[in-house]
């Protein structure tokens, strides 16, 4: 990103919290689009269903009318959205589509859901509840409290020792 | 004389007041934790306790019950996770109020409007059940497909930007409520080929998602933010807050009741609702709704109590569970030898009374825990985010797959989490999505039976003005959608300004 460019997005980002009310996030008019999408693959799949029994009692009516909703409100959104500043305005193509993934995926979150993933492989592929679980609270604490390690192990272990405590011991669920 | 004999029976044996209030305390923390459920601690309980002798095993039950729904509170104004469906409506306002150092007071007026709705609940119950649950037989396909409806008019209120965004929102979760297996012709309903998607989507898997791993999420962008020092000193709601909200109080409570009392309809929907008329009823909140306001705390957790009183109306005298949690008891009074039904209460009436001071004293006890656990649960706030926010990812795991036992439980409250994430981030509420996964099954199967039995979708209109019942809910309909309009406010606000 030049100087220039990221002057422009700091200047939008600033006229954002003053206006709020008459701007908007970067990729919120994509996230209507994709909404738009969503309806229409829904209301495709609930034509399908509609066509095997027709009429307003049946299985298919329901998901058919929502599916339009959502294509209805979120056309209506994005109009809306359309007439609105957002942080992007100005930006060429690849800027935009930098600016709108760091918003919805910054570091952090990236960071953290690839942990979630993996501990759900590890669940999947049955390493082990007591394994897997320590070493993701352990992994995401150190991550988020950037080092702490020794108190992190500490919080670790208490969180463990509640959830055999509660759900195993007390409830007799079975965990994962 | 004989009444007042049988009313005072669990307080003359030390056994049964003991086991009330063992059930409430351990009911309150079983609330609170995300994915164990009311009906989950009432069914284990019928499993351990169907040796006992009947008084003792019902003791217990109404225990759990009343703090299971009143525990479901402190996790949504903690974490904003709802630890139980009643308390949906609750995090609304309570995790806002915690996140401003206030949950110590979010909690102390929470335990207060819980004890007072769930006293109303058993006044009604002692005094009405007759007259509430003629009135909620009464209830035809109609009026629950009304009923339905005007639980979605809620979307207006719990909106954030725009009133668009809700309904979007709201529209995919009546679209998640209808994937499975349709209740009515056993046809599969977006279920891709896929077995686990027949029993369809599970809404508290989804609610721990779109509330639990969502805001842990969006608060791992705001991790750097110093965490809030919550304000203890102030617990117990003064008189005069409780005086000044009595009213809603009051109104909170009756729609708790009324609701509790229709099959089918329980604590979940009776706090949607009266959040939804404290919303449009209460004109200048100190704190606007949605943003920490004490109303819409108050609301939800004086109804979701009442609906406990509502719920045993049906059961105890028509055998016909007004919730899951009753669906459970009726199963544990068979195993005992017991009907529920009309005749409970001239064979046995002893049983009725009983379950009417077990109640009493479960909300003396859910007084008392509620208001000494406080300082204790408040600490879980101060917590800081990096190590708070992978236990609540780890408690929402655990929590979504003790349902099922199901892994797929765990993807797709993941996913849930995922969405509610980006729904926050782009400013679309998450609230509606629930509201919709939960209404899908009261509005489809009633509008389909209502098709059914009047032949047209105007044959259905029309058959709205033949019951003096349905006449009302409609002409409520009618008011709700005419205030949410830009017209109305419009209006209002010339009004005001004149």
């Amino acid at each position: 990103m030049s100087i220039e460019d990221k002057n422009i997005l700091d200047k939008r980002k600033e006229e954002i919290i003053i206006n709020d009310n008459k701007s908007i996030n970067p990729g919120e008019k994509g996230f209507s689009l994709a909404l738009i999408i969503f309806g229409l693959f829904f209301a495709f799949q609930s034509f399908l269903m509609y066509q095997d029994k027709p009429g307003a009692s049946s299985h298919a009516a329901v998901p058919l009318f929502v599916s339009i909703m959502i294509i209805l409100f979120s056309t209506l959104n994005f109009i809306f959205d359309f007439k609105k500043e957002s942080a992007n305005k100005g930006l060429d193509t690849l800027l935009i589509i930098r600016n709108t993934l760091t918003y919805m995926f910054n570091k952090d979150i990236l960071v953290i859901i690839g942990m979630v993933l993996i501990y759900c492989i590890g669940l999947l592929m049955d390493v082990g509840f007591y394994i897997l679980t320590p070493i993701f609270l352990w992994g995401s604490m150190s991550y988020l409290m950037r080092k702490k390690y020794l108190y992190n192990v500490i919080w670790t272990g208490l969180s463990i020792f509640f959830i055999y405590i509660m759900f195993s011991f007390a409830f007799n669920v079975v965990l994962p | 004389m004989e009444i007042a004999q049988y009313l005072l029976v669990p307080f003359m044996e030390p056994m049964l007041f003991v086991l009330v209030m063992l059930g409430v305390f351990s009911g309150i923390y079983i609330g609170a934790i995300p994915g164990l459920s009311g009906t989950m601690a009432v069914s284990l309980l019928v499993s351990f306790t169907f040796g006992w002798e009947t008084n003792s095993a019902l003791a217990l039950m109404v225990g759990v019950f009343v703090g299971v729904v009143y525990g479901g509170s402190r996790s949504a104004i903690l974490l904003n996770i709802p630890g139980a469906p009643s308390a949906v409506a609750t995090a609304l306002d309570g995790y806002p109020m915690a996140q401003k150092g206030e949950a110590g007071e979010a909690m102390g007026i929470a335990t207060t409007q819980s004890f007072v709705g769930t006293v109303f609940g058993i006044l009604a119950l002692a005094f009405f059940a007759p007259i509430v649950s003629d009135l909620a037989l009464k209830f035809s396909s109609v009026d629950y497909l009304l009923l339905g409806i005007m639980g979605m008019m809620m979307v207006g209120s719990l909106g954030s930007k725009s009133i668009l965004r809700g309904l979007v929102t709201a529209s995919i979760g009546v679209l998640f409520g209808t994937v499975g297996m349709d209740t009515m012709t056993a046809v599969p309903r977006f279920t891709f080929g896929l077995t686990y998607l027949l029993t369809g989507v599970n809404f508290i898997v989804a609610m721990i998602g779109l509330f639990g791993v969502a805001e842990a999420l969006v608060q791992i962008t705001m991790k750097d933010v110093d965490v809030v020092k919550q304000q203890i000193d102030r617990i117990i709601p003064s008189f005069d807050t409780i005086k000044k909200h009595l009213p809603l109080t009051i109104r909170s409570s009756v729609v708790g009741l009324l609701v509790g009392a229709l099959p089918g309809a329980g604590g979940d929907i009776a706090a949607l609702l009266s959040y939804d008329q404290a919303k449009r009823t209460v004109k200048n909140p100190e704190v606007p709704f949605g943003e920490g306001a004490v109303e819409g705390l108050i609301a939800p957790e004086s109804a979701n109590n009442a609906a406990i009183g509502g719920a045993f109306i049906p059961m105890l005298t028509l055998g016909i569970p007004g919730d899951a949690v009753t669906a459970v008891m009726i199963g544990a009074l068979t195993i005992h030898g017991l009907r529920p039904g009309p005749n409970l209460m001239t064979t046995t009436p002893h049983l009725f009374y009983l379950i009417l001071s077990c109640l009493m004293i479960a909300s003396i006890g859910l007084l008392f825990f509620g208001l000494t656990g406080i300082k204790v649960f408040t600490k879980i706030v101060e917590i800081p985010k990096g190590i708070l926010l992978p236990i609540i990812i780890i408690l929402s795991v655990v929590g979504s797959y003790s349902i099922n036992n199901s892994l797929f439980d765990i993807y797709w409250m993941l996913g849930f989490g995922l969405m509610g994430y980006l729904f926050k981030r782009f400013d679309y509420p998450v609230a509606p999505c629930v509201l919709g996964i939960i209404l899908t099954k009261l509005l489809e199967e009633n509008f389909r039976r209502g098709i059914l039995i009047n032949k047209t979708v105007m044959g259905l209109f029309l058959s709205i003005f033949k019951s003096p019942i349905t006449i009302i809910l409609f002409g409520l309909i009618v008011i709700m959608f005419t205030t949410q309009t830009q017209a109305y406010k419009r209006w209002k606000e010339k009004r005001i300004s004149e």
